[in-house]
């Protein structure tokens, strides 16, 4: 092995096959139907795939960490919900609440909250992950609910800014997901925080052993994948213009996909933010399409689990891989 | 010899105290270690030696007592005290990041950083320098550890030990994964910082290792101290005397000689499966223990498992004079071929079931009567207190929790459990891993009278006093071969040691 730093957000192979997809993915529906290949569309793409690709940067964090964050969407509606309680005033005879610029911080501040608080969940019951963000999943989503009274809430003023502000022709949310996605990969490859995230990762056993502080920096995880969601959220009521009940439902299905389609594991410790961004693109660029060529949208949800499905089981194949690498602990005592 | 008095000495270990759970582990230990030598640790498994290493590294906090450290008293130290003093531990099992390089192990969890990013020229300087210059080991700072052998991954661990220690190295059984050579070089390396004026504490319970690096020597057995002093003042004869113990006895039992007419039980020929294990034959004779030795890695387990057909291979096996070909774990029980893995052990002890539950769930079939099969509580009753008697189980009641029996008792009870079948041949895999001495003792006793009563027995253990005290032939496994056949005058320790690790005699 030649002596040169190896990243462990490394561009891989796997990295590459996802460009290839990608391409025959749009070559595809280019040729299915006219309008896909459209400048507008693709702008559209990139639009939608914003939202997906922040979420799944913060997700990578997590699972980067062996941990993982199914309250993502729920995160992305209570944040919501909690920014308009807390900035949002709505007028006898108006249709639409009328927000400030508070929205934004309450909205960050909520996500980085929730995010934290299924960090001390986990640590404090010492539960799995999967068990307690699930909890915290059904937690958020009926605070949200309860906060808007399971309505669609039309909303108008600053609140629509982010979502809607377009720069050179590109919406800004574009901007803002590749900024994190940067952000993310720095981030974990080059910060001594994101290298111990990795560590812990990888060994949760010898991170304890080391002295690696494992619960400040699954801290760090949980609140910037709450962070994430909470921009995820800000990005889809900008679009829409409503903070409705569905707001964020599903969101953790596509991002945990799109990480792990990515090529970071989800037996923690290997994390590829590249592999991250172009997936969450894949999957936007594949429903998109789909709606394009009219699919049946029930389609939608057969073609995102068999992703998903393939996904796990090359992670799975691939963990595998290098256990059988890797030696056994011999051990003779005498 | 007289020692410092604690207070004076780098580190003093002032009668420190320590118990699980309410049975003592430590009673009162007091030793001292000072800079520019190498305080030897010997006892046997069981001793204690882990659970002071774990004090000294702050891991866990004693009862009683206090340890002295340059001058300081403390009555317990934490990881974050054991950092700052300078104290480095290496465990026996190791604590590495395989997903990260060489140079990230060796600093976490403190990495060099220059305006907030990971300085990598200055941790590749120091690694080269800990790796190089202090352990003389060829190993490059950016290689992911999941690359390396198991010999270089435990260079990686001292070095990340030395890294983050500056007086005080305590080792515990470090070279129980190193070919012959690279434990040479981790010699040199642990002189080496001898004379950097390191203070040392190297746990081990290989007597040719004591007397290779000792200045002194303190041992431990049953938590206590029970002697000490220079390898001058202590011979091997006498520090074995000290080590064991009351176990002495067991060392010199000698199990019920194998009739000469005794017939084969089981007769294996060329096994392999060409992955694991290659050509492996042997044939074992009614009440006799074959042991089977070697590194883990070696195939051991796996020519367990070929055997009762949890894995696939060739070769024939010949079971009580007739072929076993159709190999299933389900068939193997039918023909009274029954392995207890140590999986098996710590997976199927019913924990918060009846201890009666327990002992009889190999025998449902049996205790289950009637056109309906229906269990028949009072023979199900019958049958567990009989298999109790005969295994040894204590146990506060038949239907008391498995969870209110010593680990020890509970290992005996899922072995037993087993033996109820009345098997023909017995695979024991590991079969007193974790357990205290007592137990030990127990679990040989009743492998030698189930011996005795005709039960072929091939084992499988780690521990080579346990092999040498029970087995009557040894088999040496390298590389999923037999590369020796020792019977039980030829098969010393460092004999087995020797084959298993090189494959050679020495």
């Amino acid at each position: 092995m030649s002596g040169r730093w190896r990243p462990l957000t490394r561009v891989g192979a796997q990295v590459w096959s996802l460009v290839a997809v990608l391409a025959l993915v749009s070559v595809g529906f280019a040729s299915l139907s006219d309008r896909f290949a459209d400048l507008d569309n693709l702008r559209n793409v990139l639009l939608q795939a914003a939202p997906t690709m922040i979420g799944a940067v913060g997700m990578t964090l997590v699972i980067a960490a062996r941990g993982i964050d199914l309250s993502i969407g729920a995160i992305a509606n209570l944040a919501l919900a909690l920014a308009l309680l807390g900035a949002g005033t709505r007028s006898e005879a108006a249709l639409a609440t009328d927000t400030t610029w508070l929205v934004y911080p309450i909205a960050i501040a909520s996500g980085l909250a929730l995010g934290t608080l299924n960090a001390v969940a986990t640590n404090v019951l010492r539960l799995s992950a999967l068990i307690t963000t699930l909890g915290t999943l059904t937690l958020y989503r009926g605070l949200g609910l309860h906060i808007t009274a399971a309505g669609l809430i039309a909303v108008r003023g600053p609140i629509l800014a982010f979502g809607r502000a377009q720069l050179w022709g590109i919406g800004v949310p574009v901007f803002a997901a590749v900024l994190m996605a940067v952000a993310g990969w720095v981030f974990l490859s080059e910060t001594p925080t994101g290298r111990r995230l990795l560590a812990v990762g990888g060994s949760p056993r010898s991170a304890v052993e080391t002295g690696l502080r494992t619960e400040r920096l699954l801290v760090v995880a949980y609140a910037a994948s709450g962070l994430c969601g909470a921009i995820a959220g800000l990005i889809l009521v900008g679009r829409v213009g409503v903070v409705n009940p569905d707001l964020g439902y599903g969101m953790e299905f596509t991002v945990i996909t799109a990480v792990v389609l990515g090529g970071t594991s989800l037996f923690g410790g290997r994390a590829s933010m590249f592999g991250t961004v172009l997936a969450s693109l894949l999957l936007t660029t594949i429903d998109n399409g789909m709606t394009l060529i009219g699919a049946d949208p029930y389609a939608y949800d057969v073609v995102r689990g068999v992703i998903l499905l393939i996904a796990v089981s090359a992670d799975a194949a691939s963990a595998h891989m290098r256990s059988r690498r890797s030696p056994v602990i011999p051990e003779l005592r005498a | 010899m007289t020692p410092d008095p604690p207070e004076r000495a780098l580190l003093g270990v002032a009668s420190v105290g320590k118990s699980f759970a309410g049975i003592p582990v430590l009673q009162d230990v007091s030793f001292t270690a000072d800079r520019g030598e190498i305080l030897m640790l010997v006892g046997e498994n069981g001793a204690g030696k882990s659970t002071l290493k774990n004090i000294l590294s702050g891991l866990i906090a004693p009862d009683s007592g206090a340890v002295h450290f340059a001058g300081r008293t403390l009555a317990a130290l934490s990881p974050a005290d054991a950092d700052r003093l300078g104290i480095g531990t290496i465990h026996q099992e190791l604590s590495l990041f395989e997903n990260l390089s060489v140079a990230e192990n060796i600093h976490l969890p403190r990495l060099p950083q220059r305006f907030g990013r990971v300085d990598r020229k200055r941790m590749e300087a120091q690694s080269r320098a800990v790796l190089q210059d202090r352990l003389g080991a060829a190993i490059d700072p950016w290689t992911p550890v999941e690359e390396l052998s198991l010999g270089e991954r435990q260079m990686v661990e001292i070095a990340k030990a030395i890294h983050r220690s500056s007086s005080l190295l305590i080792l515990d059984e470090p070279t129980t994964c190193l070919s012959l050579p690279e434990r040479a070089r981790l010699f040199d390396a642990v002189r080496r910082l001898r004379d950097h004026r390191y203070a040392i504490i190297y746990i081990t319970h290989f007597m040719e290792e004591v007397y290779e690096l000792a200045d002194r020597i303190t041992v431990l057995r049953d938590g206590r101290v029970v002697g000490g002093g220079t390898p001058r003042d202590m011979p091997q004869e006498a520090l074995m005397r000290r080590m064991v113990g009351r176990d002495l006895a067991e060392l010199t039992t000698v199990p019920a000689a194998v009739a000469d007419d005794a017939p084969v039980m089981l007769e294996v020929d060329r096994l392999g499966d060409g992955v694991a294990v290659h050509e492996v034959s042997f044939c074992l004779h009614a009440g006799e223990i074959l042991g089977l030795a070697g590194l883990m890695g070696a195939g051991r387990s796996e020519v367990a498992e070929l055997l009762v057909g949890l894995r696939h291979g060739e070769g024939r096996v010949t079971l009580a004079g007739r072929a076993f070909v159709e190999r299933s774990p389900r068939m193997a029980l039918e023909r009274g071929l029954v392995l207890v893995s140590e999986d098996r052990r710590r997976d199927q002890a019913f924990l918060n079931r009846a201890v009666r539950e327990n002992l009889s769930a190999a025998m449902l079939p049996v205790v289950a009567s009637g056109p309906l099969g229906l269990l028949a509580l009072d023979r199900e009753r019958q049958a567990a207190e009989q298999a109790a008697m005969t295994f040894h189980v204590d146990h506060p009641g038949l239907e008391a929790f498995m969870l209110a029996l010593s680990g020890g008792n509970q290992q005996k009870a899922i072995v037993g459990r087993w033996l109820q079948r009345a098997p023909r041949v017995c695979i024991l895999d590991e079969p007193t891993k974790g357990v205290d001495i007592g137990a030990r003792a127990e679990m040989h006793r009743l492998i030698r009278e189930q011996a005795a009563a005709g039960v072929a027995f091939l084992l499988i253990s780690s521990d080579l006093p346990e092999m040498m005290a029970l087995a009557h032939r040894v088999l040496v496994l390298h590389k999923g071969r037999i590369v020796g056949a020792l019977s039980r005058a030829e098969a010393e320790a460092h004999r087995i040691l020797a084959l298993a690790s090189t494959g050679r005699v020495s």
